[in-house]
């Protein structure tokens, strides 16, 4: 173990177990590798570090994903771009 | 989710921040238009998880294919789980029954205007199967715990947005998850549609909230056609804004309509049946005072329901659970206030088009073409099973045979795990950009407010009174709320549980199956089943059914309308394009079953007999089926006259009490009172003379048309005599021999048994042994309410005693308000079995509170058990009564614990009590039993009491004081009134 393993929180260590298992269960469907890279990139970037109670939920969220993800039914995701959105006034 | 607490804040209630902070609403990935969609792939898809989803899963399942259940609900959630009629089945353990008897009154039923429940209701009863009133939900448990044994994916909260089409076959569905927004594509090799019925179009439903046609909906934006949209089921009295049915039954019991103005209304326009014509009549009835202006509410769009005339005691007893409902929705209490009703929403007979296998057709060149991989089954499915109109308790056994005909179709056509087709990688754009645009929608309009416009415009335009120009102007308006959809506003711009979107979506999917709906009942021109136009009364077929078939050619399918509707749309502008299907004739089995001609000209049985009972005839002879509706419709007026007459013959029959037994009913203690009264009598007397020959006029017309009629109708006899006897009657009330009158309406009586048995032979539109029970309820009622009118002694009592053989009504019976308050001081038995086995019947034992016993052997009222030789017995009379004598009735029972010997009843004495707590009391009397003489006796009173008494105590003295004899007795008290009960 590393020096830097060790100086992590526990809500660290669960958020990159979840990531490592996030990928993992990510690798043979087409569309969630990316997916959930960038969505972990995305919120590691947003959310502050001292917001716990976001980054619990967030947990929650990625371990419904890998739920989602392991399901022999799912296939891959794909990004779908709405049209004719309505002009906010 | 959790309130973020910042430094130096408080947190208010009220001022709840459901997100995390301002700082993460508004990031690019919530207002992103890029949504993530997931890719599903399974054998099956069931879109909606009520009775027919859970059948059609459950079914593939057991077949081994993978199944996901979509559904923006919990299964048991369903509107399912809120029938309560039953399912229909002819398993003929009741009576004899086959299932060709339950295709032929299916049959009719869809042709011929909706029939009362009251009318329909026994006559279904031994077909019907059911869990007490929770058929479906029963039903509904059942099957969701069957297909939770097997491998059966749910997907619970998902809503289905599109179907999704490849070269004309179906691949799947678009799904939102709602919990979390995100959208999930189920590619699959069948789908089968089970989303239920679209009542919710209406302002008026008895269906859930959720029933917004999504199914129908769907199909429409793929492209395909519904059928038969404009077949809409109403029921007259559904609870204004929350649609509950309050049973029909409620007028039977002598509830009526009142409009704005206080005015009886069913009196103008059926002035014989009144509150009780058809369903058909009284729902148009109700929305024409409302379009004339003679609503009550606000709105002025609904009428009330009067029940509070009716003796609360009758509400309780008969209409427990109406008095609940009316409190529970309406605020109503109905002892003292009208309920507002208006007529509701039922059933959609319409649906996605399909055959018997419960695919998905369309017709193309005259041919129907299946849909492959896309089936329906349930209210949302129209295989026209309920043609124009749906027989009751039919719409369980809908979703349980075609639930399962879905599933049997893709288990012979399809092997699991088979290949499925490619959707193309944008298929589902359509549905996501849909989405977008409701979610952002940023308009003038609320989405509640929008649709309440709907559907009041389809409650006032399509709903039971269709005319040409009411319809016209409904698709006007119902264009208008279309167009007004590109103006909607939500407020919700979130995708966890943004239920202001997915209402949303709900109401567009309403807006398509209302427009269909109401262009369809434009178009359709004339009258059939549930689709009644006020300026096409007539059926229109391609020959006249009621002649001859000989010498009459058909007519093109173009120049009449027994054929199917089928409605597509242009979504973007709400424009319905109509095509029309030709009716399937045939069964599939002809030779099994043959099918049920439209209606038939009529060759009579050689027997004469209507309805041959033995199960090698075919089919029920179809010689009734001529001219059903109108057939019906003069058994209704008939009906109605029946009715009328015996509302007067019950009055004649309280005026005729009232004046044999002055004393014992006269309410009016002084002379001069009793003077003005037998004036008033009198009055009302030759008023009622007048009403008997005007209704001995309409008895007459009827007869007329009867008789006109070619029909032979086997009740008409029995008719003529029970006119006879009517004339007979109006003379003597002329007369004033009251004496006579009671014997006439005996053998009035039993001249209408003698009618309703014979006309049960034959089955005419409405069932015969249903015909018995709304009389028999009648002249339940009648005998309850019409001495109730000036006094309420027990008079349900009454009735079953017949007056007793005193001509005074028996104050001690239980019925009628009578009770057994003490047992004090008399042994009893301590053990109920052995109790009931020396008597054999149950028996109020040792118990700190009397028991209630109905054995239907004795008259409904409580025993008590006496152990030993004497005993005594406190009875609290149902009125403060003057007591003039006493009934000891004897049931001879051979039985005693020692072996077998008579009960030997001796002697007993009776005693006025001041109140349950007086011992000693008034001395009335000292009587012995005569052995040898009848087993009821009556005695009269020797110390007649000065006030009346209301506790009465009886001392018993059985068996000549030998211990072991057993005796059973029934204490009957009779007396004078003296004063008007307050």
């Amino acid at each position: 173990m590393t020096r830097d393993a060790r100086m992590r929180s526990g809500l660290q260590r669960q958020v990159l177990s979840v990531y490592k298992r996030s990928l993992r269960a990510a690798k043979n469907k087409p569309g969630f590798y990316e997916n959930v890279r960038s969505e972990f990139r995305r919120n590691a970037a947003a959310v502050a570090k001292q917001d716990v109670m976001h980054i619990e939920h967030l947990l929650r969220k990625a371990e419904k994903k890998i739920k989602l993800m392991t399901d022999e039914f799912v296939q891959s995701v794909r990004t779908v771009r709405a049209t004719d959105r309505p002009e906010s006034k | 989710m959790y309130p973020r607490l910042t430094k130096g804040r408080v947190a208010v209630a009220g001022n709840r921040k459901l997100h995390f902070g301002k700082k993460y609403e508004a990031t690019a990935s919530q207002l992103s238009k890029d949504y993530n969609v997931v890719d599903h792939t399974y054998d099956a898809v069931v879109v909606g998880a009520g009775g027919a989803g859970l059948r059609a899963a459950f079914g593939l399942v057991a077949e081994g294919f993978k199944t996901a259940v979509i559904t923006k609900l919990f299964p048991t959630r369903s509107h399912t789980v809120a029938a309560q009629g039953g399912i229909n089945a002819a398993l003929g353990n009741m009576e004899e029954d086959d299932w060709k008897w339950h295709m032929y009154d299916t049959v009719k039923v869809s042709r011929k205007p909706p029939v009362s429940d009251f009318i329909r209701k026994g006559g279904q009863a031994h077909r019907c199967c059911a869990v007490a009133d929770r058929t479906g939900h029963s039903l509904l448990h059942t099957l969701y715990g069957q297909s939770l044994k097997y491998d059966c994916n749910y997907f619970v909260e998902y809503f289905a947005l599109d179907l999704l089409m490849e070269d004309g076959e179906c691949r799947g569905v678009i799904a939102l998850c709602m919990e979390d927004g995100s959208i999930h594509r189920f590619r699959s090799k069948n789908t089968i549609l089970a989303t239920g019925g679209y009542g919710r179009a209406y302002f008026s439903c008895t269906s859930a909230h959720t029933c917004t046609g999504d199914g129908t909906a769907m199909a429409t934006r793929a492209g395909l056609p519904n059928e038969d949209l404009e077949f809409v089921q109403f029921h007259p009295t559904g609870i204004y804004g929350a649609g509950c049915l309050i049973t029909e039954g409620c007028r039977g019991e002598g509830g009526f309509l009142i409009n704005s103005e206080g005015e009886r209304f069913m009196e103008r326009y059926a002035p014989v049946a009144k509150d009780l014509a058809s369903r058909d009549v009284v729902s148009r009835s109700m929305t024409i005072e409302i379009r004339e202006g003679r609503g009550v509410g606000p709105r002025k769009d609904h009428v009330y329901l009067q029940l509070h005339h009716l003796p609360p005691d009758q509400l309780a007893a008969r209409l427990p659970g109406i008095s609940e409902t009316a409190m529970i929705f309406a605020g109503v209490d109905v002892t003292k206030e009208p309920i507002p009703v208006l007529p509701t929403v039922h059933y959609n007979m319409g649906g996605v088009p399909t055959n018997w296998k419960g695919q998905v057709i369309t017709h193309e060149n005259g041919k129907d073409k299946v849909v492959r991989g896309l089936y329906a089954a349930g209210e949302a499915g129209c295989a026209s099973v309920h043609g124009a109109n749906r027989l009751g308790a039919n719409s369980l056994l809908d979703l349980v045979i075609f639930g399962r005909a879905c599933a049997h179709a893709i288990s012979q056509e399809n092997k699991p795990g088979e290949k499925i087709g490619d959707l193309s990688p944008n298929a589902g754009e359509a549905s996501v950009s849909n989405m977008d645009k409701l979610r952002f929608a940023n308009g003038a309009i609320p989405t509640a407010a929008l649709r309440l416009e709907l559907q009041l415009a389809m409650q006032n335009h399509a709903a039971v009174f269709r005319t040409g120009d009411v319809l016209k102007e409904g698709v006007v308006q119902v264009s208008k709320a279309y167009g007004k959809m590109k103006d909607l506003k939500v407020s919700d711009r979130g995708l966890c549980w943004n239920t202001d979107l997915v209402e949303t979506l709900e109401l567009q999917n309403l807006m398509i199956n209302a427009m269909q709906t109401i262009v369809s009942a434009e178009a359709r021109k004339e009258s059939r089943g549930a689709h009644a136009r006020e300026d096409f009364k007539d059926r229109v077929d391609e020959i006249d059914y009621s002649k001859s078939k000989e010498g009459q050619k058909p007519k093109p399918i173009e120049q009449h309308w027994r054929k199917h509707t089928l409605s597509t749309q242009d979504v973007e502008t709400g424009q319905v394009t109509l095509k029309y299907r030709p009716v399937i004739d045939v069964t599939l089995d002809e030779a099994e079953c043959a099918h049920v001609p439209p209606a038939i000209q009529s060759p009579v049985s050689p027997s004469g007999v209507l309805r041959d009972a033995t199960p090698e005839r075919s089919l029920p002879n179809p010689s009734l089926d001529r001219n059903s509706d109108d057939e019906h419709m003069g058994f209704k007026d008939y009906l109605g006259a029946f009715f009328t007459v015996f509302a007067i013959v019950g009055s004649a029959a309280a005026y005729m009490y009232n004046t044999a037994h002055p004393n014992a009913l006269h309410p009016f203690p002084k002379r001069t009172d009793a003077l003005s009264s037998a004036e008033d009598l009198r009055a009302q007397m030759s008023s009622l003379k007048s009403q008997l020959y005007e209704q001995l006029a309409k008895w007459d017309e009827i007869q007329k048309q009867r008789e006109a009629s070619s029909e032979q109708f086997s009740g008409s006899l029995c008719c003529k005599e029970l006119r006879a006897d009517i004339s007979e009657l109006i003379s003597r009330v002329g007369d004033h021999d009251l004496t006579s009158i009671a014997k006439e309406l005996n053998d009035l009586k039993v001249a209408h048994d003698d009618f309703r048995y014979k006309s049960s032979e034959q089955s005419c539109g409405v069932k015969l042994e249903d015909l018995e029970n709304v009389v028999e309820s009648k002249i339940k009622s009648l005998k309850i309410s019409q001495p109730v009118a000036s006094y309420d002694v027990g008079s349900s009592g009454n009735a079953a005693y017949d007056y007793d053989k005193t001509g005074k009504p028996d104050y001690a019976l239980e019925s009628a308000g009578g009770s057994i308050v003490n047992t004090r001081c008399t042994e009893t038995y301590r053990n109920s079995y052995s109790v009931n086995k020396i008597f054999g019947i149950p028996v109020w034992w040792w118990r700190p509170k009397p028991r209630e016993v109905l054995n239907p052997d004795m008259t409904p009222g409580r025993c008590w058990a006496m152990s030993g030789t004497s005993g005594s017995l406190v009875i609290r009379l149902s009125m403060p009564v003057i007591v003039t004598s006493v009934t000891y009735e004897h049931i001879p029972v051979q039985i005693s614990v020692i072996g077998n010997i008579d009960s030997a009843p001796r002697a007993f004495s009776v005693h006025a009590l001041r109140s349950d707590r007086d011992f000693e009391g008034a001395h009335l009397g000292n009587f012995e039993f005569d052995k040898n003489g009848q087993p009821w006796q009556t005695f009269n009173v020797v110390n007649v009491p000065a006030r009346p008494v209301e506790f009465v105590e009886f001392k018993i003295l059985s068996n000549w004081g030998h211990p072991d004899y057993t005796c059973l007795y029934r204490l009957r008290v009779h007396g004078d009134l003296t004063m008007r009960p307050s």
